[in-house]
């Protein structure tokens, strides 16, 4: 009888797992679930730092943020020091953005390009602290956004 | 020496039980912790959202498609009758080109935790941007009158959130009866309410209507569930309330929970109720070169 017990609670154990026949759980972290709202201008030095690079990675220094009402604009400057003057970044977001996610001047941030498929047309960029995704921007006009609302 | 071979057996169901399971949910994430989505996983979203948009712009008025994702590896031994070419996608929505949120916009359900869900508006980077098992889509575009229905339906009345009506999630959901809901049998109710306005039935508001309608209107029969495999063991823990947080059979009946296989809606199961109700078009499939599942994403426990 006891082993019988046995059997049951771990078997009880092994059911604890998760089965996702129709899958579509809402897991993302809330870190990364909110960006992607805003603007973003690239520089021409920044631009060419851009596609000098191998995988597209860039790093940058945040050099200002300023707040104006619910605005924030974040510039940010290559932390190659040969193309400080022209390597300049400049994002726009919301103040909540910047807020939530700590950016703050002198913070070091990656900035990824992200292209098409096989293609140089450029789709968005990623701004990551850490290895860790902050925030999606697409250029303007761009139909790529991570909206998302809860009906 | 009796004691022994119990610990015996039960360390080999405990090897052969989480292979199973492992080989069933891998890649979709569990549904009560968070995720965090790397590098990769971003990238891969964006580029084939961005393939996504540019076919569907290219259609001339195609206003609403079904899609479906494939967020985990649903291994051929669990789903026995692989309904159509798209049995192995597991998750659907429909996406809206005139959506009030800009945009092509994609209408469906997630688990939030264990039997909880709720109905999402999202662009189509968000909708890839949950992890999957691979980074492929299929589209699925419905006769012009069944898109005019569903806009009707989901922007014009604005039903998405009663089609759902705050159900009880289990993700191998009977499509049969309204105990629970999953995100595909989502779907499912949304296309049989858009089905009934054909008919010239409008009197349809809720999920526990559609339902109705299924059954009344003899819809059932154009329904193919897949079958899944549920293991004797399985279905055992599952009765003690040992099961995973966001399963239960009880919705079914004991006919299905005895012959180790219940009828749940796949992604295959819609595109084959549009084709068997002669409302489908076409069918596409679209992949990224590198379709393989993003190996930077965090699992947060």
């Amino acid at each position: 009888m006891q082993n019988r017990i046995k059997l049951l609670l771990i078997s009880g154990l092994l059911f604890t797992s998760y089965i996702t026949f129709a899958d579509g759980s809402k897991n993302i972290s809330k870190g990364s679930s909110q960006i992607s709202k805003g603007s973003i201008s690239i520089g021409e030095g920044a631009s060419q730092l851009f596609s000098a690079s191998v995988k597209g990675s860039v790093n940058f220094v945040v050099d200002t943020v300023e707040l104006t009402g619910d605005i924030a604009e974040v510039v940010l400057i290559s932390s190659a020091t040969a193309t400080a003057q022209s390597a300049i970044v400049t994002v726009s977001m919301a103040s909540s953005t910047v807020a939530s996610l700590a950016i703050l001047a002198g913070s070091v941030i990656d900035i990824i390009q992200v292209n098409a498929e096989g293609s140089a047309t450029v789709l968005g960029y990623l701004l990551m602290n850490q290895n860790e995704v902050l925030l999606f921007v697409s250029p303007d006009g761009s139909s790529l956004t991570l909206r998302s609302s809860k009906l | 020496m009796k004691s022994k071979g119990v610990k015996i057996l039960a360390l080999s169901l405990l090897v052969l039980f989480n292979h199973s399971i492992n080989a069933a949910d891998k890649g979709s994430g569990p549904g009560c912790d968070p995720i965090q989505i790397g590098q990769q996983g971003y990238i891969k979203a964006t580029q084939l959202s961005n393939k996504l948009n540019a076919y569907l712009d290219k259609k001339v008025n195609v206003n609403v498609v079904l899609l479906g994702r494939a967020g985990s590896n649903s291994p051929s031994k669990r789903f026995q009758k692989k309904v159509s070419n798209y049995w192995n996608y597991t998750h659907a929505g429909l996406a809206y080109k005139n959506h009030p949120s800009g945009g092509w916009t994609v209408v469906h359900m997630l688990n939030d935790c264990g039997e909880k869900s709720s109905i999402y508006a999202e662009s189509l980077m968000k909708f890839f941007l949950d992890d999957p098992f691979e980074y492929r889509t299929v589209v699925a575009i419905p006769s012009v009158e069944i898109q005019q229905h569903l806009e009707n339906i989901i922007i014009k009345r604005n039903m998405a959130t009663a089609l759902f009506n705050n159900s009880r999630y289990s993700s191998v959901s009977n499509p049969f009866n309204t105990q629970r809901q999953n995100s595909n049998e989502y779907i499912l109710d949304t296309l049989t309410t858009a089905l009934a306005l054909n008919s010239g039935i409008n009197n349809i508001f809720t999920r526990e209507q559609a339902k109705d309608y299924l059954h009344g209107a003899k819809l059932k029969q154009y329904v193919e569930p897949e079958q899944v495999k549920v293991k004797g063991l399985e279905s055992f823990g599952m009765a003690f309330g040992f099961g995973p947080k966001n399963a239960t059979l009880e919705d079914h009946p004991r006919s299905e929970r005895s012959s180790g296989s219940v009828n749940m809606v796949s992604v295959g199961t819609l595109i084959q109720f549009l084709d068997n109700a002669g409302h489908l078009i076409s069918t596409a499939e679209l992949a990224l070169r590198d379709k393989s599942k993003a190996q930077d994403t965090v699992y947060k426990k």
